[in-house]
């Protein structure tokens, strides 16, 4: 009962999680976007204020703590203490980041986190340098450097504790406004820190004496106190840790801890030496806000083709659909769609049985009613089948509305320009299919953007808009949904495709020059192929088209390539609406029962045995006036070949349009709509089967996998030759 | 009752042994059924069967232990036991009893031609010894 | 961390008041239990102080400083030296500079101002609680989680 309590606040508390997350980057986008309106700025406060909530109910201290910081941070912009910039916006991206892996964390359950101590040091230095001018230089490292050559003793003091590997942070302390007793206040911080290590300096001067309290303690000027303090200490601790020291005392309005730099011999500071282990220390060297800004980036905005205007005006809307939806455990959903999946199965038990007795008493009244209350069954099953499916559908925004940011990064380190439009986000699909399709769409949105997008100066030149233009695309075209990766970039050279195949011996040259230039083009599906000169970070060597092939064959989707050169390229993936139910061709092989998903069929045909030939040692069919290779599913599963005695032998062309294969079978025995079973993980991954199914009559069937069949027979080509 | 304070087994049969299941690893033992064989998985794992919607894979232990697969009878039962969150058929010549151990000894290096470490300990009972499965060593790779 | 940490990441402390002004006392317990913290119990001057500390143990002691027979600074250092975790802030009127440094090299933890305004004087409770509290500039600052 505990216990299950326990997970469902966990599960609840994760989707909560989600969601404000989601909210989050929507709105840095936004912010980053637009610019600062109180009210992005207000919603990006209220989810941080929403997850340091929750997240201190689970007992999720580090969530819990960096909200907080940027809370606070957010609280300041919103209250215009603090201004926005892209420093800003990156920090909170970062923080977005840091966030999404402490979930991942929290759902792995390990109770390991990672690291917050650095992003938390950056956020309060941001806040620091706020109070009332926005944008505020800084200058702290330069500030302190006067300080303390004007004072050759301190200098000599630093050099000697950083000698000795003591860190000498540069503190900067600032009073709330209406502090009493500053001066008691500065002692007491003075005080505090000598805990900590040798305090060096102070400003103002004097904070650093003072056992002798009693003497000192009688003239004390408040009026003169300055609300800002400067500290200088040397020790051995982190900036992390002096800057929780000082928050836990009162009347301290903001701390900043800057890791005072390494001074070489000859007074040049080595400022990236200098950086603790606390992490990148954002004070360390002089930041400015504005270096990233301006000259890279991208920018994204709802497509004309879409249906909600997103922005503004689409949030009461979202709004009011929001009160009437709720939340359904996934599991619950997927126990939902096995049993109709059962109902399914017995249904069609039911109008068996309801068959043969109508066939054995053709004029019982009795049967007849069977029958057509078995009709009106599968009627409604059939629709039940479908709202249930309709539940699990999800808009492909759930993806979608990680491409911005995705999209924004890549830009900027490569700096190019990019437009992002994102098309059809309302478009439903499985849930299933949405989590698997999201790698192989990342890998052609990082293709486009490093090797099909061209940088500004470059577009410029060929008279192109200097902003490069990336389409993402979705919809529904009859029982299938279409996505569309598309750019406007340097198109692919059929030209290099052909040479480069060539060369790396994936075609012979009589093969190719029988290629169409769209054929062609399919070259960079397979497997090692590659075209990019130039290694980078962000898509490797451009290998990958052939695995994303695979992904997508693997969800029983086809992906096709159109590129014009100078123009742009588009890639279109067909993918089935689900994979939990899938319309399935029954065959038969010798006594077994298999399903091909009718989604990879592309005809089924009836040869003479003597019309497969044998071309070195590989047996081909002519199909279409087009060579098409065999393949005899028994080899395959290891059953034996019946005797060919059959006049005509039932094939079943599958594939994709660049890859064909004729499935040699025993026989045909029909459609069925089929629910997809895993085969679960103790029997694992078997090459060319993606699953089961029960049939009508109880028994289980083997559904294939035709990507995994084609590797077999590459594999066995291979070996061959 | 005798067996109060001492955990309960299940008496199976493979070849001429007889072996021990913990009962609380067991989720139902049912007969056998018709197997629809995975081609190119794993030797010891037979195929899988239709458990009321659900698919559970069946293992022969025969393999394992170095014994000839033979032909199905009326006494073949598929036990089926929870292993790592799925459901796992064991497939064994019958089903004796249950039994409670009077003494478990730890097993030795070898029980008859299989290697010790497919065994818990060694059961003594009021008409022999029986060797008790260790679940996650049979199943394993 | 003293105190029964809550699951909403409030921490509910037990707080003993030594003042010997009654009005003071009476004043710095309504703060505190409205806040939800818990008044544990009252001293009126030092030795008292020092005798329910033993007694009571309790999570935070707000000390006032000038009380008679034996004053703040002095029972800060005695129940110092009894518990070196005891968490003291003390309690100082305008003008008592000099007592409050000394209070701290008593081992004071922390000091607030009196006539105490509510909200800094939590925020300072929270904080010797380990909270890191900023100063709000609006709202719902005052206790992280609340």
């Amino acid at each position: 009962m505990d216990s299950s309590f326990a997970s469902e606040m966990a599960g609840l508390f994760l989707e909560e999680v989600e969601d404000q997350l989601h909210i989050m980057e929507q709105e840095i986008l936004r912010l980053e976007r637009d610019g600062a309106s109180d009210e992005t700025v207000q919603n990006l406060f209220r989810a941080a204020h929403t997850l340091k909530g929750s997240s201190a109910v689970m007992g999720f201290d580090e969530m819990k703590r960096l909200t907080h910081e940027m809370e606070h941070v957010l609280d300041q912009v919103r209250n215009r203490r603090l201004g926005v910039s892209t420093k800003l916006v990156d920090l909170l991206f970062q923080c977005l980041d840091h966030l999404r892996t402490l979930k991942e964390q929290f759902m792995a359950g390990s109770g390991i986190f990672v690291e917050i101590g650095a992003i938390v040091h950056e956020l309060r230095n941001y806040a620091f340098g706020s109070e009332d001018q926005p944008e505020r230089p800084k200058e702290a490292a330069i500030g302190e450097a006067v300080l303390c050559m004007e004072d050759p003793e301190t200098w000599a003091k630093v050099r000697n504790a950083q000698d000795q590997g003591f860190s000498v942070y540069d503190i900067q302390v600032r009073l709330v406004p209406d502090c009493p007793m500053k001066s008691v206040r500065a002692w007491m911080i003075g005080h505090r820190l000598r805990s900590l290590g040798e305090m060096l300096l102070t400003h103002p001067p004097g904070l650093e004496e003072l056992e002798d309290a009693e003497e000192n303690g009688t003239v004390f000027d408040e009026e003169s106190w300055p609300s800002e303090l400067r500290y200088l200490l040397a020790c051995q601790t982190t900036a992390l840790h002096v800057e929780e020291t000082l928050l836990t005392i009162s009347d301290v309005a903001g701390v900043r801890v800057t890791p005072f730099p390494v001074w070489q011999r000859e007074g040049a500071p080595v400022s990236a030496a200098a950086a603790p282990a606390v992490g990148a220390p954002a004070g360390a060297a002089p930041a400015d806000g504005s270096a990233a800004g301006g000259a890279s980036g991208a920018s994204a905005h709802e497509g004309t083709g879409a249906a909600n205007g997103g922005g503004a005006g689409a949030v009461p809307a979202a709004e009011k659909r929001k009160a009437r939806t709720i939340r359904v455990d996934v599991e619950r959903l997927e126990h939902l769609m096995n049993l109709v999946g059962e109902l399914v199965i017995d249904q069609t038990r039911i109008h068996q049985v309801g068959s043969v007795l109508h066939h054995l008493y053709a004029a019982d009244e009795t049967v007849d009613e069977l029958v057509q209350v078995s009709d009106h069954l599968a009627r409604v099953i059939g629709e039940l089948q479908e709202s249930v499916m309709k539940v699990r559908m999800l808009p492909i925004d759930q993806l979608f509305s990680r491409f911005p940011r995705m999209v924004r990064d890549l830009a900027q380190s490569l700096n190019k320009e990019i437009d992002l439009v994102i098309e059809g986000r309302e478009t439903e699909l499985d849930r299933t299919v949405i989590e698997e399709i999201g790698d192989p769409l990342i890998h052609l949105i990082r293709n486009a953007i490093d090797h099909g997008i061209e940088p500004a100066e470059e577009r410029k030149r060929k008279g192109k808009p200097a902003k490069g233009r990336l389409r993402i695309a979705a919809a529904h075209e009859e029982n299938q949904v279409v996505i569309t990766v598309e750019d406007d970039g340097a198109g692919i050279d059929v030209d290099k495709i052909k040479h480069s195949a060539l060369r790396k011996g994936l075609i012979s040259e009589e093969e190719l020059k029988k290629l169409s230039d769209p054929e062609a083009l399919r070259l960079i599906f397979l497997p090692g192929f590659s075209t990019a000169s130039s290694v980078t970070d962000i898509s490797g060597r451009g290998v990958g088209m052939d695995i994303v092939r695979a992904h997508i064959e693997k969800l029983s989707g086809v992906i096709d390539i159109d590129s014009r050169p100078g123009e742009g390229t588009r890639f279109t993936i067909k993918l089935p609406l689900t994979l939990a139910i899938i319309t399935g061709l029954l065959i038969r092989l010798s006594d077994r029962m298999f399903v091909v998903p009718m989604s990879s069929v592309m005809e089924i045909v009836r040869v003479p045995p003597e019309a497969i030939q044998t071309i070195k040692g590989d047996a081909v069919v002519v199909i279409r006036e087009q060579v098409v290779p065999v393949v005899w599913l028994h080899d395959v599963f290891r059953i034996p070949r019946m005797r060919e005695t059959k006049r005509q032998l039932p094939i079943i062309v599958v594939g994709t349009a660049d890859k064909r294969m004729a499935l040699v079978v025993d026989e045909l025995v029909g459609n069925q709509e089929i629910v997809v079973k895993s085969l679960g993980s103790y029997v694992g991954k078997i090459n060319g089967i993606s699953g089961a199914t029960i049939l009508g009559d109880g028994q289980v069937a083997l559904i294939l996998e035709v990507g995994g069949i084609g590797r077999w027979r590459e594999m066995r080509a291979g070996r061959a030759s | 009752m005798a067996s109060l304070g001492r955990e309960q087994y299940v008496e199976v049969v493979i070849g001429k042994e007889r072996y021990a299941l913990k009962i609380y690893d067991i989720h139902e033992i049912i007969k056998m059924q018709p197997v629809t064989e995975i081609p190119n998985s794993k030797p010891h794992v037979k195929g899988v069967i239709n458990l009321r919607g659900k698919i559970v894979p069946i293992v022969s232990l025969r393999h394992r232990f170095g014994l000839p697969e033979e032909p199905y009878t009326k006494s073949t039962r598929i036990v089926v036991v929870n292993h790592a969150d799925e459901m796992v058929g064991i497939v064994v010549d019958r089903v004796n009893r249950v039994v409670t151990f009077s003494d478990i000894q730890p097993p030795p290096e070898r029980v008859g031609s299989v290697h010790g470490s497919y065994f818990s300990g060694i059961g003594t009972t009021d008409d022999g010894l029986v060797s008790i499965l260790k679940l996650d060593q049979i199943l394993s790779e | 961390m003293a105190g029964n940490a809550s699951r909403a990441g409030f921490v509910k402390l037990r707080v003993m008041i030594v003042d010997d002004a009654a009005f003071m006392r009476m004043v710095l317990r309504r703060i505190l239990e409205s806040a939800g913290h818990e008044v544990v119990g009252e001293a009126a001057d030092g030795n008292e102080a020092v005798e329910k500390y033993v007694e009571l143990k309790p999570d935070l002691v707000t000390m006032d400083i000038t009380m008679p027979n034996k004053d703040g600074i002095e029972a800060t250092r005695v129940i110092r030296a009894i518990d070196p975790n005891a968490k003291i802030l003390m309690t100082s009127a305008m003008g008592q500079e000099a007592m409050v440094k000394q209070a701290v090299l008593s081992g004071a933890y922390d000091f607030v101002v009196k006539p105490v305004d509510e909200e800094r004087f939590l925020r300072a409770v929270a904080k010797v609680c380990g909270e890191r509290i900023m100063p709000s500039q609006g709202s719902g600052h005052v206790v992280a989680g609340q």
